[in-house]
């Protein structure tokens, strides 16, 4: 008999998949920043030999701050455009792009505070956990902001057009994932700026 | 050759592993020379090794892109980047060529899993041979403590990070979604993905012998690991990887279970062995991440400088330690759920029995999941973890005894008063019984921080934990296989070879580990190339009954050739007559998984109706 090829996944099983896998690719993230958290919370309670956060170590509270609201700006845009994902195919294009300018120019920002930071990772406890708890955040930003890509180059082709292709759960997905992204920024940006 | 078949030339230089491998040497080597340009200003005050961590990390890093990239793994985000609409990967054709490359297929995943791991598998076990033939006698004899250590640390390291994917990345693969009536599984790039980044790590972990070895054991504990030479670098790069490949092994499995189910198959109907593969997948997605940022940030410490674990700079070693056994005692039970789905599989088939208490059943296996995450402190006890936590973490860990003891108590009533047929699977699960009765056991010591403080760091824990885990998961996995692999290949294993196979492991088993929990308790260190000649006499019996024990695996090996290459006898419909829907399909499965819709009934409903050939047990293992 010669092999049956599976035919392709229904849109609802699609939209299912995505909210599921969403959900549990918010779990796996948390787990993942628990990591530097943890440092975070046992290098800071330690103290070993008073290094943990030695004076001069300080971030730019300002660069800080503005990758946070980037960054949170970028998805909340995101949820309005899932929201109004069948509405209007112009708006959902707009505000697609504009979340992923608002967080690609996070993730720039975040590079150039590296540049900018006047102190190294050699600097103490704290210094190690900013360096790598941020670095964590950008990565997986950048890894989201492609996957938005995706999608904006999809649309720009027209493909949404295709109803098989279920491009609403798409966008859903990913703004459910990017504004969990965002609240695990916030959490972080009051660990290293606001509290440290 | 059929003439749509493109040539082989065409076939050879097309996405597969030789493409892969050609990738990842030209990836190597071009990372190893990015980080020899930019180490320049970095420090060394941790590594004396005098070697470049920067640039073997990088030249590991780069490494791993090109073999992905040479399997295949970036057409599709390349085409979706450019707003290609996503799509279902192409099948493959059938044939040999399916199995080296990026295949959409769960049941070719789980058979590249077979294949792969138990590459692995024996491997390790020839490491475990080399340091038992070390310990025939007391003294040096063959091995420099460092290279001793190193065949410790390459063994424990290969058998965690492979075996735990044992169960889930073959049986949880392959058989899973044809238990729920599904026709693939729900993210089929992610699933191949988790089997090649699974390989590539292993290879990665081999090369640390080119740089040194590594001699902190499995675990690779702070400041071991920070001072150390470059082959910790191989360690560090193989559990992230291995990290990075259990989260989307569980990804894969969970989402699939939740959503690619029959409609009729609602949570309550599902397959005990499905539970296991769920739980074990929930628990892998949260515990394995940990793992592999626990693994980034000593290489961190390694190349960026970071201070994390070093505590003269303000870091601190046992912060490595909290987070190693946030993923590490979940992973005790990454190993043991799916041996307990599988047990609790076959024990009502063998039985012809209904299994006894399903909701206690699961309701144990969500509980060890739930339980599993607070447990890890235990492996502190002597790390100066502060005096007031201790009560929890005695509590906690004895604690999860108690679901442990559901899955027991189903297990002994599912069998209590059964027609047993002590076919070769059944074998495996009834030595699961008696095995994992001993690990848990001995395990209690363990947990209780004054008998732990005695028996910490000896001989009698890592006996313990054989049993717990050899005995717990590798004889349910040898069940599984004797049972499954008829469905998965269509052919017969010999049932003569494979009681041969079972007696020999049964007995070696307990011979080479019962005597070590005896040397442990006496005092015998773990990871110490010597010992006092008093203890010679067990070490000598534990030794020789390990060469018996790695017999036994190559009397497994030579009935898997005998049996697919040279009797080839093929395998009956449903020959343990199973009710379970993953044999109400051919074997093995077609590309489309079953013809016609799958009948979900209960799937251990057994010995209710009469059963038309019960008295003469047709058995998929009866050539011998």
């Amino acid at each position: 008999m010669a092999a049956r090829i599976p035919e392709p996944e229904a849109p609802e099983l699609v939209a299912r998949n995505l909210a599921v896998g969403a959900r549990l690719a918010a779990g796996a993230t948390t787990f993942a920043f628990l990591g530097p958290v943890f440092a975070y919370l046992y290098l800071r309670s330690l103290n070993t030999a008073d290094l943990w956060h030695p004076a001069g170590v300080d971030p730019p509270l300002l660069l800080g701050t503005a990758i946070v609201l980037l960054t949170a700006a970028s998805a909340v845009v995101l949820l309005l455009a899932s929201r109004r994902a069948a509405a209007s195919r112009n708006r959902l294009l707009f505000l697609a792009s504009l979340s992923f300018l608002l967080g690609i120019a996070a993730v720039a920002l975040q590079v150039v505070e590296y540049f900018v930071l006047g102190f190294g990772p050699t600097d103490g406890g704290y210094a190690s956990v900013f360096v790598a708890w941020s670095g964590l955040t950008a990565v997986f930003a950048l890894g989201t902001m492609l996957w938005l890509e995706t999608l904006i180059a999809f649309m720009l082709r027209g493909g949404e057009r295709d109803p098989s292709q279920a491009i609403g759960p798409r966008f859903a997905a990913l703004a459910f994932y990017w504004a969990y992204l965002a609240g695990l920024g916030i959490v972080m940006w009051v660990c290293l700026y606001v509290t440290a | 050759m059929n003439a749509t078949e493109p040539s082989l030339l065409r076939r050879l230089v097309g996405f597969n592993l030789a493409t892969g491998i050609v990738l990842a040497v030209v990836g190597y080597i071009l990372g190893r020379w990015l980080g020899d340009q930019i180490h320049g200003a970095s420090l060394d005050y941790m590594s004396e090794s005098g070697e470049d961590d920067v640039s073997l990390a990088l030249g590991y890093f780069v490494g791993l892109i090109g073999f992905l990239v040479g399997l295949g793994f970036a057409n599709y985000p390349a085409s979706r980047l450019i707003g290609r609409p996503p799509s279902l990967p192409r099948p493959d054709a059938q044939g040999i060529g399916r199995y080296f490359r990026l295949t959409p297929d769960h049941k070719v995943v789980g058979m590249q899993y077979f294949t792969g791991i138990g590459v692995f598998f024996f491997v390790a076990g020839l490491t475990a041979m080399l340091i038992r033939t070390e310990l025939l006698q007391p003294g040096q004899n063959i091995w420099p403590p460092d290279k001793y250590l190193t065949l410790v640390g390459t063994h424990g390291t290969l058998m965690m990070g492979m075996m735990t994917s044992s169960v889930l990345g073959t049986f949880g693969n392959f058989i899973a979604p044809l238990m729920i009536g599904a026709r693939r599984s729900a993210f089929p790039r992610l699933e191949s993905l988790s089997f090649w980044l699974l390989m590539a790590a292993g290879v990665i972990l081999l090369t640390n012998l080119a740089f040194g070895g590594f001699q902190t054991g499995w675990t690779g504990y702070a400041p071991l690991s920070e001072e150390g030479v470059s082959g910790i670098d191989g360690y560090l790069f193989f559990f992230a990887t291995v990290g990075l490949s259990m989260t989307l092994l569980g990804f894969n499995l969970v989402v699939t279970i939740v959503t690619m189910r029959a409609p009729e198959l609602r949570w309550g109907r599902l397959p005990i062995f499905v539970w296991g593969i769920f739980t074990t997948s929930a628990t892998m997605v949260l515990a394995a991440p940990v793992l592999t940022v626990a693994m980034l940030l000593v290489l961190l410490d390694r190349t960026a400088q970071t201070t994390f674990f070093y505590p003269a700079a303000g870091g601190s070693a046992y912060l490595f330690q909290n987070l190693f056994w946030f993923f590490g005692h979940p992973e005790v039970y990454l190993l043991m759920l799916p041996g307990a789905g599988i047990l609790l599989q076959l024990l009502p088939v063998f039985s012809r029995k209904p299994l006894w208490g399903y909701r206690l059943a699961v309701a144990g296996m969500l509980g060890i999941s739930l339980v599993s995450f607070m447990v890890w402190q235990h492996h502190l006890f002597v790390s100066g973890l502060a005096a007031d936590l201790r009560p929890f973490y005695i509590l906690s860990t004895e604690l999860i005894s108690i679901p442990t003891g559901f899955i027991f108590i189903c297990a002994l009533a599912t069998i209590w008063r059964g027609r047993l047929r002590l076919e070769v699977p059944m074998l495996f699960c009834l030595a699961w019984i008696f095995n994992f009765m001993v690990g848990g056991i001995t395990g209690i010591y363990n947990s209780d921080a004054p008998s732990d403080t005695t028996a910490h760091g000896s001989f009698f824990v890592m006996a313990h934990f054989h049993y717990t885990i050899m005995g717990g998961l590798v004889f349910t996995f040898f069940a599984a296989i004797y049972y499954w692999l008829p469905k998965m290949t269509g052919l017969t294993l010999n049932k003569t070879l494979g009681k041969v196979h079972f007696w020999l492991m049964f007995i070696a088993f307990n011979s080479t580990f019962f005597p070590l929990l005896i040397v442990g308790f006496l005092g015998m260190p773990r990871r110490i190339v010597t010992y006092p000649e008093r203890w010679e006499f067990l070490n000598a019996w534990s030794s020789v009954s390990s060469f018996v024990l790695g017999f036994s695996m190559l009397v497994f090996l030579a009935n898997l050739v005998y049996s697919m290459f040279i009797a080839r006898i093929p395998a009956p419909a449903n020959p343990w007559h199973s009710t379970s829907a993953e044999w109400q399909t051919s074997s093995p499965p077609p590309l489309h998984n079953f013809d016609n819709d799958p009948t979900i009934g209960d799937p251990h409903d057994y010995g209710r109706a009469p059963e038309p050939h019960t008295p003469g047990l047709q058995t998929a293992a009866e050539g011998g």
